[in-house]
């Protein structure tokens, strides 16, 4: 092949990233007619981080990379408000939102940043929405979070919006996570509903789960910029054809994941709880102090916070309209 | 082509470069040939990603913890604490020198540690009671292994974090296994005691004399159940309970039993960073030679053969045994597991083996090759600590060598020798 | 020869040098660790909060612990490497080999330094993720610790040829007895 390409992803064969990753490599691979070829890197082979990664793509040795928002968080801050809570309210909107010029400013920025090196081809998903889960009781409101110990990544934002709430962040390695819980280390976790069953965290105590969804799983497709621009355009198109396809790919596949997954959380004695609007406005009115301190410490905060509250009330008007023609 | 790095690191490694040159050279001359800039740049990323870690952090702080007790004279209490209690039986000194590792593997994750602490005391009284050098260094050496298979363990600690399994879980699945090893040995001294009437220590102790032999083993003996219990019982991470295990062996060899000064500390903490510093090199550097196996996809071309040979669980382990016993004789644990971790853990994850089975299969087997003619890095330390020969240790450690061999069988092929605890303390689902 | 003995004595000298700046930046290196891990652990269970940055913090005393005492560490022997070979070679033979090994070695720390100073210059583009520092400062460490093992590095290949060609009392390195027991996790 002319171009042969070196894709990455942190997780395992069995993440949505990874169904992206198939679903892109046969359609360059095909669409192309065999001038771009792929390596798949599933794990930490290559490199073993979103800073680690980040940086190998921008040497130019790795060429696709995958990231979620908190491990590209120390390269790029701003990439954080995608995890700002409650600001995108369901899948359709995240969708739409994702699709439109909100990605484009912020491929933009990151061209900008890492020296034209790194480019953001578009954002899907990764493992559905967070939620949080814990091992001590049914959580209906902020309050119920109250002096719970959840574990979060070593990142300011999440640790900011477990405070907001109330509770105790406590910093825990994923694999550590599983006897954490077992032991009591943590009593809580904010992940998707697929992870949570992969590493059969209902077995170390996890059973109560409440479908806040205070944060959409944005998965950050990278490549070099280099590599890209030195395509023809012709090959380019067919790049950026396999992005959005990969796009839909992970949309759709933690959807059609976490019908298994809830079930399985119901099978093993897990509690689902659903809020009511009234109490969902009240998780998002508890989470407040984690706008302001995103608009106060993280660069351009502001316009970052406004491009995404104004992207989302679009998508929304937009969805309106289409209810409209559609319900009649 | 890029594949013949393979091939290469065995020979720069056999004709006497260094493990760490010889895990950068190999790959290095063969992305050099092969044309890809991009990746000599890769390789060297590897080296720092691999060293940047908090689970590697253990490391130090144990070996710190360790020299700590050792120069606090911690050893000594251990030794005299065996020795009351089982010193008056026939080969008594033999059973303290054992039953002395298994203490001391609770405090150290090192058996080169163990080799030179108990060693320095037990070869030349061993001596001195009738037996011969080379049979005391010889079952110094075969019974320091179990230093790090009871935790605390370097070698699980970096098992842990190239497989990414619970260092938790795999500490409390390497106990059983640890007393294990202990108790054959024991036993084998015991048959061999009788065959060629091995000398006693001395007359049985009464017990206000075991009594006080405990009263000064307490404190180090109090030392495993908070590193263990801190980890299983869910107190502390790993890394913090080593920082603990430090700090509490700070305490008590400078305030409690004053045999170390707090001037003596630099000197203590000099030693501790520079054998850090080689581990953490060495892991670096085997981190980035696993990225070169990677990006050569040898780990597939060689699961693939493996499973031409059987799709036999049983008789692959059985194999596997062999192989890591023979990679044993000649390289390190750690680099050793960094390697064929990756390569070897999925193939048996995927025909069924647990993840913490396998870990401890090959923690095992290649903690034993520490001991190993010819290059067990433990012959060395017995041979430079006794004064004896290598060859004539080699020698003397055979039967030994054979009990433990038996040993790492009987773990393979029977899961619940190392299973069970942590199924217990539920640290592992199922 | 003169010559020869001369570059080694104060190639010698500036290594000891540096072994000694980097033995007592050490310690204060590894009690800077022990502190800040203790002290997470008092706040996470004493205090019930934890802090966000010792972790962070911790990984990169402990680099630049390592990057301080490599140097010392390799010029007195505490690379582990299988000997048998250059025991069974005749002395010259033994010599040479050992000579080649040791320039080998020297090319591959020099790709190392040249490589580490790259990644030192793009560390500035990323922030540490609990600290307010440049990650450049914690990649910094790996330049230092190969520079330093280079150095010793040259020096050991230029004992290496005095011994072959001179007297081997004057360019032979004193090691201490006890270098068997330096290796660690085993
Ligand atoms: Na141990
Ligand atoms: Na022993």
């Amino acid at each position: 092949a002319d171009f042969n390409l070196r894709a990455v992803a942190n997780s395992n064969e069995n993440d949505e990233d990874y169904d992206g990753l198939v679903v892109f490599k046969d359609f360059i691979e095909s669409h192309s007619n065999g001038r771009i070829a792929m390596d798949i890197y599933m794990g930490t082979q290559l490199c073993g981080n979103g800073v680690e990664c980040l940086e190998a793509l921008e040497y130019g040795s790795i060429d696709v990379y995958i990231s979620t928002t908190g491990g590209a968080a120390s390269m790029y801050p701003y990439v954080q408000v995608l995890d700002l809570p409650y600001l995108l309210p369901d899948d359709r909107v995240a969708e739409k939102v994702l699709e439109g010029d909100f990605t484009r400013e912020l491929r933009k920025q990151i061209l900008e940043d890492s020296g034209d090196s790194v480019r953001l081809m578009t954002i899907g998903n990764t493992g559905g929405w967070r939620n949080f889960a814990n091992t001590k009781r049914t959580v209906k409101t902020a309050d119920d979070l109250e002096g719970l110990k959840i574990r979060t990544v070593v990142a300011d934002l999440p640790q900011e919006l477990v405070r907001a709430m109330g509770a105790s962040p406590t910093p825990i390695p994923w694999g550590d996570l599983f006897t954490s819980f077992q032991t009591g280390v943590v009593e809580g976790s904010k992940n998707g509903i697929t992870d949570i069953m992969g590493m059969k965290f209902t077995e170390a105590g996890l059973k109560y789960l409440t479908l806040d969804g205070h944060a959409y799983m944005s998965a950050l497709w990278y490549m070099n910029n280099e590599m890209f621009m030195d395509m023809p355009e012709d090959l380019r198109k067919v790049m950026v054809d396999g992005f959005s396809a990969l796009q839909q790919a992970t949309f759709a596949s933690p959807k059609r994941k976490s019908i298994k997954a809830y079930q399985d959380f119901a099978k093993s004695g897990g509690t689902l709880y659903v809020p009511t609007p009234e109490e969902k406005a009240g998780f998002k009115e508890s989470a407040e102090p984690v706008y302001s301190w995103f608009k106060g410490n993280i660069k351009d905060g502001e316009k970052w916070f406004n491009l995404l509250s104004e992207s989302a009330a679009q998508a929304q008007k937009d969805i309106a309209v289409e209810y409209a023609k559609d319900l009649k | 082509m890029l594949a013949l790095f393979l091939p290469l690191f065995l020979i720069l490694l056999l004709i006497g470069m260094p493990v760490f040159f010889a895990m950068l050279a190999a790959p290095g001359m063969m992305l050099f040939a092969t044309g890809m800039e991009r990746d000599i740049s890769l390789l060297f990323r590897n080296i720092y990603n691999g060293i940047d870690s908090f689970p590697l952090m253990a490391i130090p702080f144990f070996m710190l913890a360790g020299e700590l007790m050792n120069r606090g004279g911690i050893t000594m209490n251990l030794v005299q604490f065996s020795q009351s209690f089982i010193g008056h039986v026939r080969g008594g000194l033999a059973h303290v020198n054992i039953l002395s590792s298994m203490l001391f593997a609770g405090l150290s994750g090192s058996a080169v540690a163990d080799t030179s602490a108990i060693g320095s005391m037990m070869i030349p009284a061993m001596e001195k009671n009738g037996y011969s050098r080379k049979f005391a260094a010889a079952i110094t050496a075969a019974s320091s292994v179990i230093g790090p298979i009871i935790p605390p363990s370097g070698i699980m600690i970096i098992y842990a974090y190239t497989m990414e399994v619970s260092v938790a879980a795999l500490f409390a699945a390497g106990i059983v296994p640890g007393i294990l090893v202990g108790v054959s040995l024991m036993i084998l001294v015991a048959l061999m005691a009788k065959k060629y009437d091995f000398p006693v220590a001395g007359p049985k102790s009464s017990w206000t004399e075991r009594g006080h032999a405990t009263r000064n083993a307490i404190l180090p003996l109090f030392a495993p159940v908070i590193i263990l219990g801190g980890i299983i019982g869910g107190i502390f991470t790993p890394t913090e309970a080593s920082a603990v295990a430090t700090a509490y062996a700070l305490i008590i060899s400078v305030w409690v039993m004053k045999t170390v000064t707090l001037k003596d500390l630099p000197d203590i903490f000099i030693k501790g960073a520079k054998a850090s510093a080689v581990v953490l090199l060495l892991v670096g550097s085997a981190i980035a030679f696993k990225t070169v196996v990677s990006l050569s996809h040898s780990a597939e071309i060689l699961a693939n053969w493996v499973l031409t040979i059987s799709e036999n669980p049983l008789i692959l382990l059985f194999l596997i045994n062999i192989l890591l016993f023979i990679v044993g004789m000649f390289l390190d644990a750690g680099p050793a597991i960094i390697i064929l971790g990756p390569i070897l853990g999925p193939i048996f994850i995927n025909l069924g083996i647990d993840p913490i089975h396998f870990a401890i299969i090959m923690s095992v087997n290649l903690t034993v090759g520490l001991a190993t003619p010819p290059m067990g890095l433990v012959l060395f330390v017995a041979s430079s600590v006794s004064g004896e020969r290598i060859e004539s240790i080699s020698k003397a450690i055979l039967p030994f060598l054979a009990v433990e061999v038996v040993v790492i069988f009987l773990i393979t092929f029977f899961p619940a020798i190392s299973m069970t605890v942590p199924r217990l303390l539920g640290l592992v689902a199922g | 020869m003169i010559i020869l003995q001369r570059l080694v004595d104060y190639l010698a000298k500036l290594n000891e040098a540096i072994g000694f700046i980097g033995r007592n930046i050490a310690w204060v290196l590894v009690t800077a660790m022990i502190s800040v891990i203790l002290l997470q652990v008092f706040c996470r269970y004493v205090l019930n909060s934890a802090l966000p940055w010792p972790e962070e913090a911790a990984r990169a005393l402990m680099i630049w612990m390592m990057a301080v005492v490599s140097g010392e560490a390799y010029r007195k022997g505490g690379f582990v490497a299988i000997d048998m070979l250059l025991f069974a070679l005749p002395e010259r033979a033994s010599r040479i080999l050992k000579l080649t090994l040791l320039v080998c070695a020297g090319i591959v720390l020099f790709k190392l330094v040249t490589l580490g100073i790259d990644f030192f210059e793009r560390g500035f583009r990323s922030r540490a993720a609990s600290m307010h520092i440049s990650r450049a400062w914690i990649y910094l460490a790996m330049p230092v610790c190969f520079f330093t093992m280079l150095l010793a590095n040259i020096e050991l290949c230029l004992r290496e040829i005095g011994c072959l060609f001179g007297d081997k009392k004057i360019f032979e390195l004193e090691l201490p007895s006890n270098s068997a027991s330096s290796s660690g996790a085993e």
